[in-house]
């Protein structure tokens, strides 16, 4: 009998899936107040999607949300003709507060899951994960994925995952994003918690559209740059895969004359380093590092070198423990990893490169961000900390 | 006609090459580690390997001894093309095969020439340059990202005038449209004064990564040398003196 009720549960679940796959949520530019909620439809279906929330956990009982609203993004994946995402942004939402949701679409309900909005306290505490490069290891990738679904789960205040880029190896190839979001789904924790994702554009995701319809980057965000507030923190998400010099550059230096003062944390995220431990630079040495020098930027998160890297404090293309910016990541969360060439005079002590999978763990607050290393074992391979900065260009 | 100067024009693209995989890697490498699963030592030995046996051709390309050695050459910038190609992750990298033919078709151009094949070194230096104009130029009419940034700091470096990247991507669009024409003309009939301008434009962009990298942009620079030299070499090619026959 326990057979067969394993067995009828195991085909319910398939049945699930097949109508709300892939779930998500990501976090865009005010995650205090807005968040997208998203998954993926295969085959054509007509029946109205609806995504039931609340700010208690209802169980999955849908009577019992106090709020519901429709999906109103619904199209076909760019190139696809069977997979469709369907998307929301749910708005109005309170800062730092955990809301449980359900997904209905036509007779099929999705379990119950919750997620936990940014705070918009300037004094809030918070964490964050770092990674980026997922892209054909899958192995490790499941692998990564299960760490930090176990370190959301020790660390009840990780807020969201900020993904450097590299997902998959080919990004024109919808299958390769299927078997992604499939994997981290597997972030998940068993109570249903999901983290939230902060993306930015890598190399290979060479199809901006499926970028777009994936990571459901709408209108202004169709470029796939943005700045995410949260708490004191503004993270600046770029786009190594477009102009530098353009549009991207003058929007960056815009915002950080435009945004208030007192967010005093500011970060960086974006694919191809200024600062390799592997390549040669990217053109974001010639036309953002000077910003962020002139900012006084206070940590950058670069990937694609497929190594574990920090680098020296670096201002001026010197180091400076006073004016220097530290350059963390290179990506590894699911890909072969490389040897670094560590004959780079910003990679020496305190920096360091070296081969290990790895996801930074940041834990802010408003006078201290401690910045770790979190290996594939758990193990914490580095940690440091960062003060606030003076910044009279502000 | 003189070959030197496009022998010289294969040992600087050849050398500047070796030098580039040395420091970062080639995408040979890259594909053998992350498709082929093979230890990154030995991706590194093998790269190693190669690159001495391209200087050791190049050194006796210098002294005219083993001319088959050119050929070597080819086939490395072809697989190295080749493997851009099936690598991905950069924009336009699906382009590689076309946009790589003045680096890999000239050594095989100039084996031809040595031996005795004129006509047949010849077209190959004009589906070399041609088909590499054509792509770059279909590469702006795409609007590459690394063309956009190029044309916004040349404007602005060489004129003092500013401009938007909408400024810079009609800019894109007549450059493009140049390549293209100019790629047609070169594989079709070409005079020799368009052979000297795509020579000049050739030099320019070639120049212009060393303007926009600083430093690091010197290897780039001489990695597309062949881009002003193969047009260069058949812009004279076709003004030689024709040695008339003396049986008329």
């Amino acid at each position: 009998m326990f057979k067969v009720i394993s067995m009828f549960s195991i085909l319910l679940s398939f049945s699930l899936s097949a109508e709300v796959d892939h779930i998500r949520v990501l976090f865009q530019e005010r995650p205090y107040e807005n968040v997208v909620v998203a998954f993926t439809q295969f085959g054509k279906s007509e029946e109205q999607a609806v995504v039931y929330f609340d700010e208690v956990s209802r169980s999955g009982k849908i009577d019992g949300y106090a709020k519901k609203q429709n999906f109103n993004i619904k199209r076909l994946y760019h190139g696809q003709n069977k997979a469709f995402v369907v998307a929301r942004k749910l708005t109005g939402l309170k800062p730092a507060t955990n809301y449980y949701f359900t997904i209905k679409v036509g007779n099929v309900t999705s379990r119950e899951y919750y997620f936990k909005t940014a705070p918009k306290d300037l004094n809030a505490q918070f964490k964050l994960l770092f990674g980026g490069d997922s892209r054909s290891d899958r192995v490790a990738r499941k692998s990564m994925n299960h760490l930090i679904r176990d370190l959301v789960q020790k660390n009840g205040d990780i807020l969201a995952l900020v993904h450097g880029g590299d997902m998959v190896w080919d990004g024109a190839e919808w299958d390769e994003f299927s078997v992604w979001l499939s994997d981290h789904v597997e972030t998940i924790g068993r109570d249903g918690k999901i983290l939230p994702l902060i993306v930015a554009r890598g190399n290979h995701e060479k199809d901006a559209l499926l970028f777009q319809d994936i990571f459901v980057l709408e209108n202004h965000l169709s470029d796939a740059y943005y700045v995410t507030q949260m708490g004191k923190l503004l993270l600046f998400n770029l786009n190594t895969n477009i102009s530098h010099k353009g549009n991207q550059r003058k929007w960056l230096l815009s915002k950080l004359e435009e945004l208030p003062k007192e967010h005093n944390w500011l970060l960086a995220n974006y694919h191809r380093p200024a600062w390799p431990a592997v390549k040669s630079p990217g053109r974001a040495l010639k036309y953002w590092v000077p910003i962020f020098e002139k900012y006084q930027f206070d940590l950058v998160f670069e990937s694609d070198g497929h190594v574990l890297k920090k680098t020296q404090p670096i201002f001026e293309r010197q180091l400076d423990y006073e004016k220097g910016i530290i350059y963390v990541g290179e990506g590894g969360m699911g890909v072969k990893l490389r040897r670094p060439r560590t004959n780079k005079w910003y990679l020496e002590g305190p920096g360091y490169a070296t081969s290990k999978y790895h996801v930074f763990m940041l834990d802010v607050s408003s006078s201290k961000m401690t910045c770790s290393v979190v290996l594939k074992n758990q193990s914490i391979y580095d940690s440091f900390d960062l003060n606030p900065r003076k910044r009279p260009l502000l | 006609m003189n070959n030197n100067f496009l022998k010289l024009g294969i040992c600087f693209q050849t050398l500047a090459q070796v030098i580039q995989v040395s420091l970062y890697g080639s995408a040979l490498g890259t594909f053998l580690f992350l498709n082929l699963d093979i230890g990154e030592s030995s991706t590194f030995m093998l790269e190693k390997i190669i690159a001495l046996i391209m200087v050791g051709v190049v050194s006796l390309l210098l002294v005219n001894k083993f001319p088959q050695g050119i050929l070597l050459v080819g086939l490395y910038f072809f697989i190295e093309a080749f493997m851009i190609w099936i690598n991905g992750g950069r924009p336009h990298s699906q382009l590689s095969f076309f946009t790589h033919m003045a680096r890999y078709l000239t050594p095989f151009a100039f084996y031809a020439l040595v031996k005795g094949h004129e006509k047949v070194g010849i077209n190959l230096l004009r589906w070399a340059i041609g088909f590499t104009f054509i792509f770059h130029g279909i590469k702006a009419l795409q609007y590459n990202p690394l063309f956009i940034d190029y044309v916004m700091e040349g404007v602005e470096g060489l004129f003092g005038i500013a401009i938007m990247e909408s400024g810079a991507k009609q800019i894109l669009v007549v450059i493009g449209l140049f390549d293209v024409l100019f790629g047609v003309l070169a594989i079709l009939k070409c005079p020799p004064w368009a052979y000297f301008y795509m020579a000049l434009w050739g030099g320019i962009t070639a120049w212009f990564r060393i303007y926009f990298h600083g430093d690091l942009g010197i290897l780039p620079m001489f990695v597309r040398i062949n881009h002003l030299l193969i047009p260069l070499y058949l812009g004279f090619y076709l003004k030689r003196p024709k040695v008339e026959s003396l049986y008329v």
